[in-house]
């Protein structure tokens, strides 16, 4: 079966943007063409799968055909994916996908969100719609809510305590710092990380990514054609991708997730390695208790010891065995929901190829892994990369 | 005069001929409902508190104050031709009377003093709420799918199909359908964990109380039958929750939107491990 390779990334700065949906999507998909290393032109698309929230409700309908429009990809299949903030991770796989079926050879994934232009009146109704609207909601929840709810119960369960996830903060803002596309890129303390606001005890400020406007955009080609377009490509080694009841209560356990398990085990099997392979993850760290169950439920450590190893700094870049959100992550390089998955994979593609800030450079990198959850875990999708191709 | 019993929030009198369910909250001496109480749902309480008493409960008259189907779909009962009535007085209270006697004085009930200035700010904000211009957008639950659940919501009406699964589905994890709910869970469970969220990060449903209440607080709790669910706490009792707690559910007002008040079971600390 035809292998499938990323040939080009790019993205914009994640923040508060000046450029409406249209502008972003055509900055990121513009610095995408533009980063393939040969000639390219939008036309040898044959399809495009853009993930969104539609966060706002800005362009709703058939967003994805607007976009393309306004960045030279008109006429061609397009679709808007969405699966919550693991939006753009499905448009991945459903890229993918169309490749490996045989259908397509050059294909988009991208994804991108609006959320900054909105009045906090505004703003307010689209946080949290993507929890359970029936049951969490009305009890109050939205996601601050619904991830303290897990991370009290992990302190209960396990040997740990709010301190883990402020070390997980203080690293997320120390790799976000030198990175240019970043959000929020300061260097914070633990003191003051510790100290913040309490957003939704026991998980204050410094625990929750920001609201990002962001767009990214991805080039996956079929192998056939690899070679026109660059000969350095990134390998999509495994795809794949788990759901998982949406709302808390219907769970056997809030101190996993089990769409990311389940879906972890299928890449890692498919792209033929193990989680202690990986030398760099872009993880789903919405809030930093998510990063913590993510090292677990990928197997970077064992069940109940997420704690222990951010307490060590076992993800910190060029430091330990595999560096844990080298951009930043969610926490300091942004959340633009719809955005953030292929985010992760221009960050991965940029990581393989030597590309990022010589300072946050990952040493000898030569796989990686992106991790894109929706919601509080009913849907996850992940995907393991290689500089080389699986043989 | 009888004893006052403290039941679900509420203050019980029974007297000859009535019963009444006072609210124990007053403002410039005068008897007043709490954050998320009003006729209906202290109204609630007096006929569960009788149910559970095994007393009989007719009812064939209810004031227009008191949404009598919500009663309905809370306690089961259905209105009589002969019975007691149900009707609010300007004090906080409802009574059950087959008789037209007067009720026993203000001074003769327990109190607590509530804070006026938030008193008047959580009454503004529910008359904010309850305005019919007050619409939504992005999340939404309609009238007609929150009425849907609303047994399961008031009463935890739950299915049984071997397993007891509440809240309610359509199918269960084999792809059978499921019946409509047949038992109703018991009302007390176990705190698994909480949180308190802050105003900042409240639902647009809550958005314009939070602030006035200082957040809102949610638990997730176990059933003894084994169903979880997650439910804010009382509006008016500000005691934490901790893990290991037994909580109770009370009915209250949930939030208004679109000029309707939404009911639905809310926690309150029963007792502490």
């Amino acid at each position: 079966m035809v292998d499938v390779a990323i040939v080009g990334a790019g993205q914009t700065k994640y923040g508060n943007h000046q450029s409406g949906m249209k502008g972003m999507w055509a900055e990121a998909a513009n610095n995408a063409f533009q980063s393939v290393d040969k000639d390219f032109e939008p036309k040898q698309i044959d399809e495009a799968y853009i993930g969104s929230v539609a966060f706002g409700g800005g362009q709703l309908g058939n967003t994805a055909a607007l976009l393309t429009e306004h960045s030279g990809m008109n006429g061609i299949p397009v679709r808007r994916i969405e699966n919550a903030c693991a939006s753009s991770g499905f448009a991945l796989r459903d890229a993918w996908m169309a490749i490996k079926s045989g259908q397509a050879d050059v294909v988009v994934a991208g994804g991108i969100e609006k959320m900054n232009d909105l009045t906090p009146e505004r703003k307010r109704f689209w946080l949290g719609v993507s929890g359970d609207t029936e049951w969490e909601r009305l009890a109050g929840l939205t996601f601050p809510g619904t991830y303290a709810l897990m991370a009290r119960r992990y302190f209960h369960e396990f040997e740990s305590t709010h301190d883990d996830l402020v070390n997980i903060s203080v690293k997320n803002h120390w790799h976000g710092l030198d990175n240019a596309m970043a959000h929020i890129r300061k260097d914070v303390s633990f003191d003051k990380a510790k100290g913040g606001f309490m957003v939704a005890d026991p998980l204050t400020l410094y625990d929750c990514c920001p609201t990002s406007d962001g767009a990214s955009c991805v080039i996956l080609a079929a192998d056939h054609v690899v070679k026109q377009f660059t000969d350095d490509p990134v390998w999509v080694k495994g795809s794949a991708a788990a759901s998982d009841y949406l709302a808390l209560h219907d769970r056997p356990s809030i101190t996993q997730l089990v769409a990311t398990q389940n879906a972890a085990k299928r890449a890692y099997k498919m792209a033929g390695i193990a989680a202690n392979k990986i030398d760099l993850a872009e993880v789903h760290d919405c809030f930093t208790i998510a990063e913590l169950l993510a090292t677990e439920d990928l197997g970077f450590t064992k069940r109940g010891t997420g704690g222990k190893f951010a307490r060590e700094g076992l993800g910190r870049r060029n430091e330990g065995d595999v560096c844990i959100n080298p951009s930043g992550g969610l926490k300091s390089k942004g959340h633009p929901l719809g955005a953030t998955g292929t985010g992760q994979t221009v960050e991965i593609f940029k990581q393989l190829r030597g590309e990022v800030e010589h300072s946050r450079q990952v040493r000898d990198a030569e796989n990686a892994l992106s991790h894109n959850v929706g919601g509080s875990g009913a849907t996850c999708a992940v995907h393991v990369y290689g500089r080389n191709r699986n043989e | 005069m009888s004893d006052i019993i403290n039941f679900q929030g509420y203050l019980i009198l029974q007297e000859s001929n009535s019963f009444t369910i006072y609210s124990p909250y007053v403002v410039d001496e005068s008897r007043v409902f709490g954050h998320d109480s009003d006729y209906t749902t202290i109204a609630i309480s007096l006929i569960k508190h009788l149910l559970n008493n095994k007393v009989e409960v007719l009812i064939c008259q209810v004031d227009d104050r008191i949404n009598f189907d919500v009663i309905k779909i809370a306690t089961g009962i259905e209105l009589v031709e002969n019975g007691s009535s149900l009707k609010c007085n300007n004090d906080a209270s409802v009574v059950m009377s087959s008789t037209n006697d007067s009720t026993t004085g203000l001074g003769k009930i327990p109190s607590k003093s509530l804070d006026q200035k938030l008193y008047q700010s959580v009454k503004e904000a529910w008359k904010t709420e309850l305005d019919i211009r007050n619409i939504s957008q992005g999340a939404y639950v309609s009238k007609q799918q929150y009425d849907e659940s609303l047994s399961s919501r008031l009463s935890l009406t739950a299915q049984n199909d071997g397993a007891i699964i509440w809240p309610p589905r359509q199918m269960n994890s084999d792809g059978v359908t499921l019946s409509k709910g047949s038992i109703n869970l018991s009302p007390n469970a176990s705190v698994m964990t909480w949180t308190n969220l802050s105003a900042a990060g409240a639902p647009s449903e809550f958005a314009i109380r939070a602030p006035i209440l200082g957040g809102l607080t949610t638990v997730m709790v176990e059933f003894s039958e084994g169903p979880k669910g997650v439910f804010l706490m009382v509006d008016d009792e500000e005691r934490k929750p901790k893990i290991g707690d037994s909580v109770e559910f009370v009915v209250r007002m949930l939030y208004g939107q679109e000029g309707i008040i939404r009911y639905g079971a809310k926690a309150r600390i029963r007792s502490r491990q």
